[in-house]
Parts: C-alpha cells; sequence; structure tokens
C-alpha cells in the first residue's frame, strides 16, 4: 500500500470535550479507490470522527494529511474546497426545492451579465449526473419530497460525487431504506470506488460492511480496537472487537 | 399516484387558490357591486393605489417567511419611518429626508436582524417586542400630532405625481414586484433565503451563511417598511403615528394566501401581489356594500382564517 500516496493519512488524532475523551490515538489512511467501513457501537466515536475529518470538529491533538499536505481545516467549507464530501445520515436536503437546486445548494450556477442563477445549466447537469449514476428519478425538476427515500439518498450521493475530487465520508447511508433501495445505494457506492475516490462508509449492518468494504477499522469507546483486511476477517472477529467480548 | 402527478396535482391546488379566490371575489363584486361603480377604471385605480405600501411590505415578509423568520413589526416600522421623514423634510432637502425614512425603516430591521440572527433570539418574540417599541416611539416622537408634508416633489415621488401617466403609487408597486421577483426566483441570494427556511442545517453544511441570510431578511423587511412609510406619508401628505397600525394582518394573510409558507422554504412574490390586490379589493368591496366597521372586520377575518387553514392544510401533506 505504501506505493501509492493515501488520499487521507490520519495520525493519532486525539479529541476531547472538556474532560470526557471521544476519540483516543486514532490512526488510518485511506488509500484512492480503497472503501474502508468505521464499525462500532453507538457513541464508540464514528460521528466525531467523520465530523473530525469534515471539518466540523478540530482534533486535540494529531496530524491530518490530505494528499500528502497537513490540513487544518478551519471549518467544514473549508474541507469542501479540498474535495471532501460528506453524505449525513438526515441527508441534508432542502425539501421543497428541486432536485437540481439540492445538488447546487450554495454553490449555485450563475450567468453573466447580472450574476442570475442559471438553471437550465443547472438543471443538465443533475440530469446528465444522475442518468450516470443511473438513480432513477422522474426529473431534475421534480420536488425532493416527491422522492422516495432510496431515491433521496441517491440525491445525496450523487451531490456528494459531484463535488468531491477526493474523499466521501457516508453516515449510514442505507439506515431508512428498505431492501432493494439498499441494494441501489449500494451499487452506488461501488461506482464511487470506480471514479477513484476515497470512500470511509459508517455503517450498523455489518452484512453491508462485508459487502462493501476493502477494509474494516473497529472502534469502541474512542478506541481504535483495530484494522482488518475485509477478505483476511470474518463477522465473529469483527462482532468480538466490536463488543470487547472474546 | 405516482409522484409527478401528485406534484401536479398539488402545484395546480397551490396555484388556484390565489388566483381562484382573486377571481371569484373580483366577479362577486363586479355583479353585486356594479351599480355602485366598482368596476369604474378610477374605482380599480384606486385600489391598486391604497394597496402599494402593503405590496411593498408583503415583498419582505415573502423574503422573511420564506427564511423561516416573521416580522411583526413592520406595522410599527411604517409609522416611525413616515414620521422621520415628515420631520426631517421640514427643515432639509428631499434627499435628506428620504434618506432618513428609509434609514429608519434599515435601522430598525437591521436592529431585529442583529437580535435573530447573532443572539439567536426566536424572530416572532423579538419582532413581538419591538412593535410594541417602536410603537411607542412613533406616538412619542411627535407627540401624537400629525406632522403636514409640504414638499411638493416628495408628494409627488411617493404620492400622487406620475410618469408618462402612470400614477406613482402605481410604479413603484410594479419597480417593487419585478425586483423583488427576480432577486427571489433568480439569485443566488434567493435560493439561500429559500433553503434556510427549508432546511437550516442543510443550508448551513452546504456552505450557506445562515445567521447572515436571517439578518438580511429582516433588514429587508424594515426597508420595505420604511418604503411604504414613505408611500403613506406620499399619498397622504401628513405622517402619522397611526400609519401602518392595521396593516400586520393584512399584509401577513395577503402573502400566506399568495402561496408563501409560515413555516418557510416556499414563497411566491407575484402571489403576495395578487394577494394584497384581493385584500384592497376586499376592503373597496366592503366599504362599497355600505358594511359597518365591525362587519369588515368580521368578514376579512373569516376570509384570512380559510387562507390560513387552506396554507397549512397544504404544508402538512
Amino acid at each position: 500500500m505504501s506505493e501509492i500516496q493515501p488520499v487521507l493519512a490520519l495520525t493519532n488524532i486525539h479529541k476531547a470535550f472538556g474532560g470526557v475523551v471521544a476519540i483516543e490515538d486514532f490512526s488510518l489512511d485511506l488509500h484512492p479507490g480503497e472503501i474502508v467501513a468505521l464499525v462500532g457501537d453507538n457513541g464508540a466515536g464514528k460521528s466525531t470522527l467523520i465530523k473530525i475529518i469534515s471539518g466540523v470538529y478540530k482534533p486535540t491533538s494529531g496530524e491530518i494529511c490530505l494528499s500528502g499536505e497537513t490540513s487544518q481545516f478551519a471549518d467544514a467549507s473549508e474541507a469542501r474546497e479540498k474535495g471532501i464530501e460528506v453524505v449525513y445520515q438526515d441527508l441534508a436536503l432542502a425539501d421543497h426545492q428541486p432536485v437540481y437546486m439540492n445538488l447546487f445548494l450554495g454553490r449555485e450556477l450563475t450567468k453573466p451579465p447580472f450574476g442570475l442563477l442559471d438553471k437550465a445549466r443547472m438543471r443538465r447537469e443533475t440530469q446528465e449526473l444522475v442518468d450516470e449514476l443511473d438513480v432513477r428519478i422522474p426529473s431534475a425538476s421534480s420536488t425532493i419530497r416527491d422522492l422516495s427515500g432510496g431515491q433521496r439518498q441517491g440525491i445525496a450521493i450523487a451531490r456528494a460525487t459531484h463535488w468531491a475530487s477526493k474523499l466521501v465520508l457516508l453516515d449510514e447511508p442505507t439506515a431508512a431504506l428498505g431492501v432493494a433501495e439498499t441494494a441501489k445505494v449500494e451499487e452506488l457506492v461501488l461506482s464511487l470506488k470506480k471514479k477513484n475516490l476515497a470512500i470511509l462508509i459508517i455503517s450498523h449492518s455489518l452484512d453491508q460492511v462485508f459487502r462493501l468494504s476493502d477494509r474494516i477499522c473497529v472502534l469502541r469507546r474512542g478506541k481504535q480496537i483495530g484494522v482488518r483486511k475485509t477478505a483476511d476477517t470474518d463477522k465473529n472477529e469483527i462482532v468480538s472487537m466490536i463488543t470487547g467480548v472474546a | 399516484m405516482t409522484a409527478s402527478a401528485s406534484l401536479l396535482q398539488r402545484m395546480d391546488l397551490q396555484r388556484s387558490v390565489i388566483y381562484l379566490g382573486f377571481l371569484a371575489i373580483f366577479l362577486f363584486f363586479a355583479v353585486t357591486l356594479h351599480d355602485d361603480g366598482f368596476l369604474t377604471t378610477r374605482n380599480l385605480t384606486n385600489i391598486v393605489l391604497q394597496t402599494a405600501p402593503a405590496t411593498v411590505m408583503a415583498i419582505g415578509l415573502v423574503f422573511a417567511l420564506s427564511a423561516g423568520e416573521i416580522d411583526l413589526s413592520f406595522g410599527s416600522v411604517v409609522a416611525v419611518s413616515a414620521l422621520t421623514a415628515a420631520v426631517v423634510l421640514q427643515s432639509y432637502p428631499l434627499a435628506v429626508g428620504v434618506l432618513a425614512g428609509l434609514g429608519a425603516g434599515i435601522a430598525i430591521g437591521a436592529f431585529n436582524g442583529i437580535l435573530v440572527a447573532y443572539f439567536r433570539l426566536p424572530s416572532f418574540l423579538v419582532t413581538l417586542a419591538t412593535m410594541g417599541l417602536f410603537a411607542g416611539i412613533a406616538r412619542s416622537m411627535t407627540d401624537l400630532r400629525s406632522i403636514p408634508v409640504l414638499n411638493d416633489t416628495f408628494t409627488g415621488i411617493f404620492g400622487s405625481g406620475d410618469l408618462f401617466g402612470i400614477p406613482s403609487l402605481v410604479l413603484w408597486t410594479i419597480v417593487a414586484v419585478i425586483i423583488g421577483h427576480v432577486v427571489y426566483r433568480n439569485t443566488r441570494f434567493g435560493a439561500h433565503v429559500v433553503a434556510t427556511g427549508d432546511n437550516p442545517r442543510a443550508a448551513q453544511v452546504s456552505g450557506i451563511k445562515v445567521p447572515r441570510v436571517r439578518f438580511a431578511v429582516l433588514t429587508l423587511c424594515g426597508a420595505t417598511a420604511g418604503l411604504a412609510g414613505l408611500l403613506y406619508s406620499g399619498r397622504l401628505q401628513a405622517a402619522k403615528y397611526t400609519l401602518g397600525e392595521t396593516d400586520l394582518m393584512t399584509v401577513i394573510a395577503a402573502v400566506i394566501v399568495g402561496g408563501t409558507a409560515l413555516n418557510g422554504g416556499k414563497g411566491s412574490i407575484i402571489g403576495a401581489l395578487l394577494g394584497c390586490l384581493l385584500m384592497g379589493m376586499l376592503n373597496n368591496g366592503l366599504i362599497l356594500m355600505g358594511l359597518e366597521v365591525s362587519d369588515q372586520m368580521i368578514v376579512r377575518g373569516l376570509i384570512i382564517l380559510i387562507a390560513v387553514a387552506v396554507s397549512l392544510r397544504d404544508t402538512s401533506r
């Protein structure tokens, strides 16, 4: 693995809120085209870690390297500018707005001379993107709340794909979905891998973790218990790592 | 049914409420009040002239509601702005008076905005308080006295004048509606306002400066109320603390009837214009019908109730 530069290298990340230690001594490398699953019980620190990587929290100590460069994100917008996108558990979609406005939320395209919104271009680029990713929605102008859970998740992932140049963080992308929709979203995640993006995914479904990931990283109460190659481990080992019961 | 079919149904309902309501009431008055001169050009123009300040205020309110905020203080701002302009115009030239009047509105709006956006207080409570505060200030500014506005240029521009035969109040309405509509529908600011009201967290994680949006919409409400104050004092050639006093309910109702959601994320400037004209028509018609003031209030209240019911039923779907 060392011959390719990692997209993201976390070294000895430590995060405390006041006296409460949320993450202690976490280190992980993420490579392009790699899916790493982050697993652990509730309160293990998975979401905190995502927030540290996406610039929402600053680590108390430790180093974040993005493509070999030491990075300190002032806030989430800065992490986004550097090519890190997050698909949040609640999707962060504006329900009454059309799909294309959600795709370009906060980054709307404008046209000269008056700097008015270029809705035609946003609609067209959205349509191209959803077609390419095979997210089946009635149209780029559909309103979000008229879409199914799977379609919404598809839009949230499509948005991340569109803007991410390096890394996509997925926080429980299929927690609220049915079987068929879950399969569709998993296909989408795998297509991101083909685009050579690095992916860090939080999931409570071990079946899913084993279907998607290349490596599995286990957290327990803020401690990094270990990282395994998915091909070299099995569910029993991961479960015992998560629970601490041998 | 399919998603697109339900979308169509909802859009139909949304649009038809204001258009059908507008048409129905217009036809009703046109028939019943035909002999009382409802349909005369003079009367119809009068409706538009009387509605102009409300329409201007409604534009600010569409932005505020769309961003998930509300402004209850704009009626008081109207009085403060009108009185400020009138007092300043007594000893200073036109431009100073206009700037003072508008500036007063913008300053009050910005004051609301700072409390809401940066002190994180709910806009409902902040503007409920400033509504009372500035109503009191308007009363004490001139000891309840009415201040005449004698500057002919001012009363021409903001009241009785015209350009190419179009009354200035009609022009103000058209210009304000066009600018409001374009900004709301076709600028990044408009998109950020709607996104903020729709899902503030999504807006924030998408890099939209949510506090700045909240500050901006409340300041805009102050500005439009300030302009409305100038229009009132221009038309009446005087300013008094009672200006704008009764506009709160009318304007909120007009905006909601026009398809703007009370809980943010959705709105329409054109709808607000139609809502205001509807309210103006209603006032006019009820007066022509010879209804007592008390009966007018009852009928208006009932119609607003129906409007709110329709609006809320739709958003809870």
